[in-house]
């Protein structure tokens, strides 16, 4: 009797223990608890377990950012958020946040069913924003201190200007989850499009190693260094990016010439400019001269969706996937 | 001067001739000179082989044939005809309006241009696959446009039909169409950097197309301006005397801008707003030699030629193998030999 | 070859205002008739009406030929126009700009000939202009000025001839010597000179008919001593002014006497 009572004592104060704290996913479940899902409240075992905190139910709220425009405080999770940034658009509806957005702006085409508007991501007014009466809203570009200007009457505003590295891009992609209430689902993104990237780079041989690339911004040949976003993104790929050579101080979009590219004839070319300027294999093989280089004659000019190639969201994968099969089609051709 | 018999200013053969040389060795270093290195012999070897009869083996690659034929020499073509074009469609302003000042965009042809560019810019990724790009032939027709507009609003002035009316009716038409381009960019902000690239000028994309495109246009152009400069002398007492003297100014006028315009028009349409030279040019002659349009034309056409081709080499060069864009480089280095000519002259502007 | 001119009825205004109403004057080919008056007669829109610049009603006729049937390049060979402020391009030399006077001669778009060459060579040495031949005009002192617009005139050989104050700026030594030359380029030549002019001396002893011009209208027109009488000019200007016979010559002034100063 008195041997039994101690580990009687002992589980009940666990399962106290296990009761008390609230579920964020990081406590770690006593052995014999079986952790129930983050979204369904705790049962109490006992009386004195119903005193909760003040931390709510809710699936982490009110919950800290530290975005770039500081910290924002996100009291529960967002019901009518606006998204001012294509990439952002992306990334909430990927993570399953698509039911919590009521405005995006005119340029966020993807997905489909995003609700677009007439709102503008480069000339955003306050006022029209708020006529969303949004709860948390998402910007890419600030021009006139609109995140400013949307603080001042107390709507969250998360800033999430180009990322830089592909690692600043995950790390935006985890803050929208953060702040909307998907944190697990961001965590899965990342982690699914590390994996979709690696396994495409692993892909291949050796041999891309020997091959450069000519990366094209626009048809007076804007291109981007190795250390531009797109740059790294595609790094892992053992490519020699033809415009690091005229970049000495690492400014990321040289403007080259056609001399240059044509006398660097790169194994691969790829147009980011089809959308905005009509590029294509074939405008490029009109271009006076360009018909000598390698990458014309052998159909190695790849057009890439320019949505796509400027923005840091999960299409990202896609991005390296498209650059991964053309290299693959030239690998065999040249084999 | 000759102690002899006094005679009318003459275009000395020496002067077109130092013009001439200046413009062939512009010329010779252009096509020599670029970003990627192509050996002199080469390059002359290549050019003998394009006579009949000759070939020459110069072991350059066909990629560096396609560099030297299709990049570099209509490059350098283009800038020859885009320099002596606003060179000589400035003196013709300067004359026309009895304005060191003037341009060949003062009456609104380059906000007109811009205008166009911005609209075929923002409007036309849709209209991908027509048989005509919209760009050059929106900045013409905008460049057209801004001019007609200008003598439009001129001409409704009751006080008379002046050249100071003209002038003030460009600003106005100018400042209002820049205003109008301004707007349009703002909404359309993601054309920004390819308009302002348009505008600063460039000849990066120039191949034997826009050369064709452009040349009968300048020729017909520089042509007539030459022919008729010395009209320009005549207008340059004043419009009344002028007309006592036996011309109607104002139909010379309109004459003289529509030449210059149209071909000021053709290359904008193709290079974008180079600035700086339509003024710089003709001023650097007169300084240099006499203030009559006999002379100050067709040096201003020569001189022109050669100034913008070695601009488009340090454009090339300076921060090779990225580029400058040409406009600021005829400012850059226009604006201190403008001032290094001013104080080693005789002191004379027209 | 001479041509009388006649103004016949010009009316001509400016904006609203009035300037001329109906003035009717004539001069004999070869003659030289001085319009004067006071400020704001309208002697300058007078003249210019012969040169074409301003629209008016009436006729000016040359010879009893209407100049208004020209075209601009057959009145400039008949008439030459100096106004009252010329415009001196600066960097243009005197040779030529005295060449700008054979402009009706030359085709639109053609050279001058070697005729041309010669006829400015004339001019040059009829104004003793000759070493100024390279000089730049706009650096040339104000009598030397009014000798290379009188050169121009030369050179552009046309009967008549039309100066709206062509000694305004003139000391007096070189305004006598200006008028003296238009004289003797005129008996010479055979040249009709019309003239508006300031100094009523000057026109008393230069000019053969005089005009007096007063408000638009024309108070009187006939020789010197018709026209500029101490009653007449007395009413048109002040009542002070005196006309003088000094030598045989006529002298025009103004006195400053209790009355006139008060």
């Amino acid at each position: 009797m008195f041997r039994g009572f101690i580990p009687l004592v002992v589980a009940v104060s666990l399962i106290a223990a296990a009761c008390g704290s609230d579920s964020s996913g990081d406590s770690s479940p006593p052995a014999t608890l079986a952790t129930t899902s983050s979204s369904s409240p705790t049962t109490s075992l006992t009386p004195e377990e119903t005193t909760t905190t003040t931390e709510t139910v809710d699936d982490g709220f009110p919950v800290s950012i530290d975005a770039p425009n500081g910290e924002v405080i996100i009291e529960s999770r967002p019901e009518s958020v606006v998204s001012l940034s294509p990439t952002s658009t992306e990334v909430l509806f990927a993570l399953g946040a698509g039911d919590q957005v009521v405005a995006v702006d005119s340029m966020s085409n993807f997905p489909g069913n995003a609700p677009v508007t007439d709102l503008s991501a480069f000339t955003p007014s306050v006022e029209a924003i708020a006529s969303y009466e949004p709860d948390l809203v998402f910007l890419s570009f600030d021009p006139g201190d609109i995140v400013a200007g949307l603080e001042a009457i107390g709507i969250p505003v998360i800033f999430h200007g180009t990322a830089f590295t592909v690692d600043d891009a995950y790390s935006q992609w985890e803050q929208v989850g953060a702040a909307t209430g998907h944190i697990a689902e961001s965590a899965a993104l990342v982690a699914e499009t590390t994996a979709d990237i690696e396994s495409a780079f692993a892909s291949l041989s050796e041999g891309s190693e020997a091959f450069t690339y000519y990366y094209e911004l626009d048809p007076t040949f804007y291109s981007v260094t190795s250390v531009t976003f797109i740059g790294q993104l595609l790094a892992p790929s053992g490519m020699t990016n033809i415009a690091d050579g005229s970049d000495p101080e690492g400014f990321g979009y040289p403007q080259l010439t056609a001399e240059y590219i044509i006398d660097s004839d790169p194994s691969l070319v790829f147009l980011a400019d089809t959308k905005c300027c009509g590029a294509s294999a074939e405008t490029v093989a009109d271009r006076p001269g360009w018909d000598t280089l390698t990458a014309v004659m052998g159909g190695s000019v790849v057009e890439l969706d320019d949505d796509i190639a400027s923005r840091w969201g999960p299409r990202i994968a896609d991005l390296v996937e498209d650059v991964v099969v053309s290299i693959l089609e030239l690998e065999l051709v040249n084999a | 001067m000759n102690a002899g018999r006094p005679s009318a200013t003459r275009l000395h053969w020496w002067w077109v001739g130092g013009a001439a040389f200046a413009l062939f060795a512009a010329v010779v270093a252009g096509v020599m000179v670029g970003p990627i290195s192509i050996a002199p012999i080469d390059v002359i070897g290549s050019m003998a082989s394009r006579l009949p009869f000759i070939d020459v083996d110069t072991g350059l690659t066909e990629r560096s044939e396609a560099i030297l034929w299709e990049i570099r020499m209509p490059r350098v073509v283009l800038a020859v005809l885009v320099g002596s074009m606003l060179s000589a469609a400035g003196a013709s302003y300067q004359g026309v309006f009895r304005n060191p000042l003037a341009d060949p965009y003062l009456l609104g042809a380059g906000a007109g241009a811009g205008l166009g560019a911005t609209i075929a810019i923002a409007y036309g990724s849709s209209t991908v696959g027509w048989i005509i790009d919209p760009l050059p032939l929106a900045a013409f027709v905008g460049a057209l446009g801004g001019v007609a507009l200008a003598y439009v609003l001129g001409y409704t002035v009751r006080s008379g039909r002046t050249s100071v009316t003209l002038i003030l009716a460009g600003v106005a038409v100018a400042a209002f169409l820049t205003a109008l381009q301004t707007f349009l960019q703002q909404r359309e902000s993601d054309t920004l950097r390819e308009v302002y690239g348009w505008i600063l000028g460039s000849l990066n994309t120039a191949g034997w197309d826009e050369v064709l495109l452009v040349t009968p246009y300048v020729l017909v152009c520089l042509v007539a301006v030459l022919v008729g400069r010395r009209l320009l002398d005549v207008l340059s007492v004043g419009d009344t005397e002028a007309g006592t003297l036996g011309i109607r100014p104002g139909r010379i006028r309109l004459i003289f801008v529509i030449f210059a315009t149209l071909g000021t028009a053709a290359v904008v349409a193709v290079s974008g707003l180079i600035g700086f030279v339509g003024i710089i040019v003709p001023h650097t002659v007169r300084l240099a030699t006499s203030a009559s349009y006999r002379v100050v034309v067709p040096l201003s056409i020569l001189l022109g030629g050669a100034f913008l081709v070695v601009a488009d080499i340090i454009a090339r060069v300076a921060v090779t193998p990225a580029e400058i864009p040409i406009g600021v480089v005829t400012a850059i280095i226009g604006a201190p030999f403008f001032a290094v000519v001013l104080r080693t002259s005789k002191g004379v502007v027209s | 070859m001479t041509s009388a001119l006649e103004f016949s009825n010009i009316e001509a205004s400016f904006g609203d205002t009035k300037v001329l109403h109906g003035v009717t004057v004539g001069v004999r080919g070869g003659g030289w008739l001085g319009v004067v008056g006071p400020n704001g007669a309208g002697k300058s829109t007078l003249l210019r009406t012969i040169a074409g610049s301003i629209s008016y009603g009436g006729s000016v006729l040359a010879d009893g030929q209407p100049i208004e049937n020209l075209s601009h390049r057959e009145r400039a060979k008949i008439v030459a126009y100096v106004p009252q402020r010329p415009l001196y391009p600066q960097g243009m030399a005197v040779f030529d700009y005295v060449l700008l006077g054979r402009t009706p001669y030359l085709g639109t778009l053609a050279s001058e000939s070697r005729e041309d060459v010669a006829a400015v060579w004339g001019s040059l040495e009829a104004l003793h202009l000759v070493d100024f031949a390279s000089r730049d005009v706009a650096t040339l002192s104000g009598g030397e000025t009014q000798r290379v617009s009188l050169a121009r005139v030369l050179a552009q050989n046309a009967p008549i001839v039309v100066l709206d104050e062509a000694t305004a700026s003139l000391d007096v030594a070189a305004q006598h010597e200006v008028l003296e030359l238009i004289d003797h380029l005129r008996a010479s030549r055979g040249m009709t000179v019309i003239t508006a002019i300031h100094d009523l001396t000057a026109a008393a002893q230069f000019c053969e008919k005089v005009m007096l011009l007063d408000d638009g209208r024309s108070v009187g027109a006939g020789t010197a001593s018709e026209v500029l009488t101490e009653e007449r000019l007395g009413s048109v200007f002040e009542p002070s002014i005196r006309v003088i016979d000094v030598d045989g010559s006529t002298v025009i002034v103004s006195l400053r006497t209790e009355e006139s100063s008060s």
